[in-house]
């Protein structure tokens, strides 16, 4: 992976930052579309992007990969849209849409409503603290590995774990223990 | 499906990215790269730093006459033309023995200048570079620098002004169509910092070129004739932009100018800072010479007041924009001057010179790069252990 400038001027002309945003930008904005919906995404990735070009030269490559390195710089900033977030899916848990609540955050919850409502899961992913759906989804959504989510969070890999099986364990308690699939197409 | 793949499903696919927003970012860091001299400390221990700093200027006088020789051009005519100075630094390096090693070693003197709101002198950033370059695939480039702070280039403003050794200010921000770039609080000083070892993980530190990275062996591959140079770099060229999307192709206007700076970038690159084999170097200096807007410059005394003759590419837009998806020169322009030593053929400094900006007036140099010496190493120094990568 290149990324970054060298010190000097002396050579290239297209920054390798470009081919970093080129390489994450559809992924990124998929995760943030997805938890919070595409408008506020829109702010979130923009910034994402600008913050890491601007931090480029504290990103250290022997601490993980670049991928991991935006999800981290993402989830912050996800974290400032928390409430939103939160008020979407508490919205779909009392399973329907506030119509006074014309937010962004009601798109998710609109799009979400399309795929298949379950209210449950919606409550659940609501209670969950914000270190563990933020771990949950990284997981679940983004499909890093335990040890790209301690890089991403600048926790340990244990606390990964540990936020990771409590998380599971309170949404599997949501879904009824038996077979999520059952009450969805069920 | 499990509980990780109901929790995906139940929040969607994910949509599809937005054209309009890559742009926007885009657009953004073109903004951001655009200012080079508004962000000299791009970030604590920060690389680029010393080379954001090394971009600078801004409107104003300047008295750098008084403690830095300027890069000027004397009005005393130089005998020969672009071509012939070229043309004879090519014969005195094929003139050269080869010589190999392991590293190849390059001490260089980086330094630029910029105007602090409100003041009416310029102050001079300076970082003392050694680049430590490999000569076979795969083997760690490295470099050492230590930041040497900044300095006032009129030392009577200067001490009118209190003699101040830090300097902090405020920049406005910059408000785009769709972004605003906040600029955090400036502070320069005139305080040094401590040498950092650094190294390139995984790649060249002579970056790209017609985008291939400038490795050992793209160097021993590199036809040793000038004309032969310059077909393989013009054919690569065309080669990628007919690869790329329509949108992203460079209009006719762009496509020659692109292509000359390229040109320049590489010939440049290989006589200073590769390294090249004395026959490489020569093809260099002979591309540079099948330039068509190179011109002489004359006599010159380059940023450590050493007499030399330059060479110029005149009108270069050192930043790129983004518009609309393609790559544009932005509205300021510099010429970048290649200074030599005409008696060995031997490369003094590089330097940028404002030809048209809002940043200062025509004739005022940005930024250089000064070589100091240069030669081969068999091995890298014990502290080398310690290098920190480079983003």
């Amino acid at each position: 992976m290149t990324l970054g400038l060298g010190p000097p001027r002396l050579a290239t002309q297209v920054e390798p930052f470009e081919e970093v945003f080129s390489a994450h930008f559809a992924e990124i904005h998929g995760y943030v579309a997805r938890r919070l919906g595409a408008d506020a995404a829109e702010d979130v990735v923009a910034e994402t992007f600008l913050t890491a070009y601007r931090k480029r030269g504290s990103y250290d490559p022997v601490r993980g990969s670049v991928r991991a390195w935006l999800y981290g710089i993402t989830t912050n900033l996800v974290g400032r849209h928390r409430r939103a977030e939160l008020r979407a899916l508490r919205a779909l848990g009392r399973r329907g849409l506030d119509p006074d609540q014309e937010g962004p955050e009601d798109r998710v919850a609109r799009r979400v409503s399309a795929e298949g409502l379950r209210p449950g899961l919606a409550r659940a992913l609501a209670a969950l603290n914000r270190g563990e759906r933020d771990v949950l989804l990284l997981v679940a959504l983004a499909g890093l590995t335990h040890e790209e989510i301690a890089q991403a969070l600048g926790i340990s890999y244990g606390t990964v774990g540990s936020r990771l099986s409590r998380a599971r364990a309170k949404v599997k308690d949501s879904l009824g223990g038996a077979n999520p699939m059952e009450d969805h197409h069920g | 499906m499990d509980d990780l793949e109901t929790i995906s499903d139940f929040y969607g696919p994910p949509p599809a990215a937005p054209p309009a927003l890559e742009r926007r970012i885009r657009t953004g860091f073109a903004a951001r790269r655009r200012r080079p001299h508004l962000w000299p400390g791009l970030g604590a221990g920060l690389v680029a730093a010393s080379a954001a700093a090394a971009l600078l200027v801004s409107a104003g006088d300047d008295g750098s006459e008084r403690t830095t020789p300027r890069t000027t051009a004397t009005s005393r005519p130089v005998a020969l033309d672009a071509q012939g100075i070229l043309l004879a630094a090519a014969s005195s390096s094929r003139k050269e023995p080869l010589t190999t090693g392991t590293y190849w070693r390059t001490r260089v003197m980086q330094g630029g200048h910029r105007v602090i709101p409100g003041k009416d002198y310029l102050v001079e950033h300076r970082q003392q570079t050694e680049f430590w370059r490999s000569t076979k695939d795969g083997m760690r480039e490295y470099f050492v620098a230590t930041d040497l702070g900044y300095r006032p280039l009129d030392q009577e403003a200067w001490r009118r002004d209190g003699s101040p050794k830090v300097w902090r200010f405020k920049l406005p921000d910059e408000v785009g169509d769709d972004y605003v770039i906040k600029h955090s609080p400036q502070v320069l000083r005139m305080a040094g910092g401590k040498e950092r070892v650094q190294f390139y993980p995984g790649r060249s530190g002579l970056g790209q070129i017609a985008g291939e990275e400038i490795t050992p062996k793209l160097l021993a591959a590199l036809p040793t004739d000038g004309e032969r140079l310059y077909k393989w770099i013009t054919s690569r060229l065309n080669r990628l932009s007919a690869a790329a999307a329509p949108e992203n192709r460079a209009r006719p206007a762009e496509k020659a100018h692109l292509e000359t700076n390229e040109l320049f970038q590489l010939g440049v690159t290989l006589i200073s800072q590769a390294p090249s084999s004395p026959e490489l170097r020569a093809a260099a200096y002979e591309m540079l010479a099948l330039i068509p807007t190179v011109e002489a410059r004359g006599e010159v005394t380059d940023p450590l007041g050493r007499k030399g003759v330059a060479v110029a590419l005149p009108g270069q837009a050192t930043q790129y924009k983004i518009e609309n998806g393609r790559m544009v020169p932005d509205g300021d322009r510099f010429d970048r001057l290649l200074i030599v030593d005409p008696a060995t053929g031997k490369v003094l400094s590089t330097t940028s010179v404002i030809t048209e900006s809002e940043l200062g007036p025509p004739g005022r140099l940005m930024d250089y790069d000064a070589f100091q010496d240069s030669g081969w190493e068999a091995r890298v120094p014990a502290k080398f252990k310690h290098a920190r990568p480079v983003v």
